[in-house]
């Protein structure tokens, strides 16, 4: 399977773990009570985003934290993913403007 | 109606162009790039939203604008009119600038063409942004970046929201 960053941000769970992460390290019991899905499910999630090398653990006492590695997530910089989702931000908001301005007019 | 936005990037030739096909006739679309209370309520990517201090669409008159972050942090950003060909196309210039609108030289200034096609269903838009050298682009790119995150604690605050209601 392949295991590089858009494989990463490829899933809404990963994307919502990730930006949590990114704001302080964390336990996978204190993530996990952050989702609905199972524990189980948080985990794999976890462990996909270290081999991706998005997240990285790291050993406190008998817990584990994981971290958020920016270094590798800034490769998608580099790509064109996040440009195009500022752009269809923009445009699904213009949409919203075009078809205010139709139903006034009718 | 997602997922409809094509983004090409060219290093070679410097540039990056935006397209998108829109379900509304030329005359609209053009509006809503051309009239600042239509401009102001897209122009900035949520959770940013755009205000207009001055604008002036003619040739050689200029949008001077502010990104507002939710922390009402401004980015003053520019754009001059270069060319207006009346519902076809905009030739712009795109910079950064302050809140007088005197431009930033530390940051990319862009050249741009904004091109309106009629289509069968509505109106193609494709904006293609050119830089003068590479570095210039991927720092665009990078930007766009911070605010691509931004869509992404969207997403976070709204499964967050779900998981409360539930």
């Amino acid at each position: 399977m392949r295991r590089d960053v858009f494989q990463a941000i490829a899933d809404p769970t990963r994307r919502a773990i990730i930006a949590l992460i990114a704001l302080q390290a964390m336990t996978p019991n204190a993530l996990a009570e952050h989702f609905q899905t199972s524990r189980q499910a948080v985990s794999k999630h976890l462990r996909i985003l270290t081999e991706c090398r998005i997240l990285r653990q790291e050993q406190v006492g008998r817990e584990i934290h994981y971290h958020f590695n920016p270094k590798q997530m800034k490769q998608v910089a580099d790509f064109i993913e996040p440009f195009r989702q500022m752009w269809e931000t923009k445009f699904n908001q213009l949409d919203r403007v075009l078809s205010v301005m139709k139903r006034r007019k009718t | 109606m997602s997922s409809n936005t094509q983004v090409t990037k060219d290093f070679k030739q410097k540039s990056i162009t935006v397209a998108r096909e829109f379900d509304a006739p030329v005359a609209a679309v053009w509006r809503a790039y051309t009239e600042a209370e239509l401009l102001d309520q897209w122009w900035g990517p949520a959770p940013w939203h755009a205000e207009t201090k001055a604008m002036k669409f003619a040739p050689g008159g200029h949008w001077l604008y502010a990104m507002v972050s939710p922390e009402n942090q401004k980015h003053w950003g520019r754009m001059n009119y270069v060319d207006i060909q009346h519902h076809q196309s905009i030739s712009i210039e795109d910079a950064f600038c302050d809140e007088h609108g005197a431009i930033n030289p530390a940051l990319p200034v862009s050249r741009g063409s904004i091109v309106f096609t009629p289509t069968g269903r509505g109106t193609r838009v494709e904006f293609k942004m050119t830089y003068q050298d590479e570095a210039q682009l991927k720092q665009i790119v990078e930007m766009g970046f911070e605010q691509g995150i931004s869509t992404c604690f969207d997403q976070l605050d709204a499964l967050l929201h779900r998981n409360k209601v539930n």
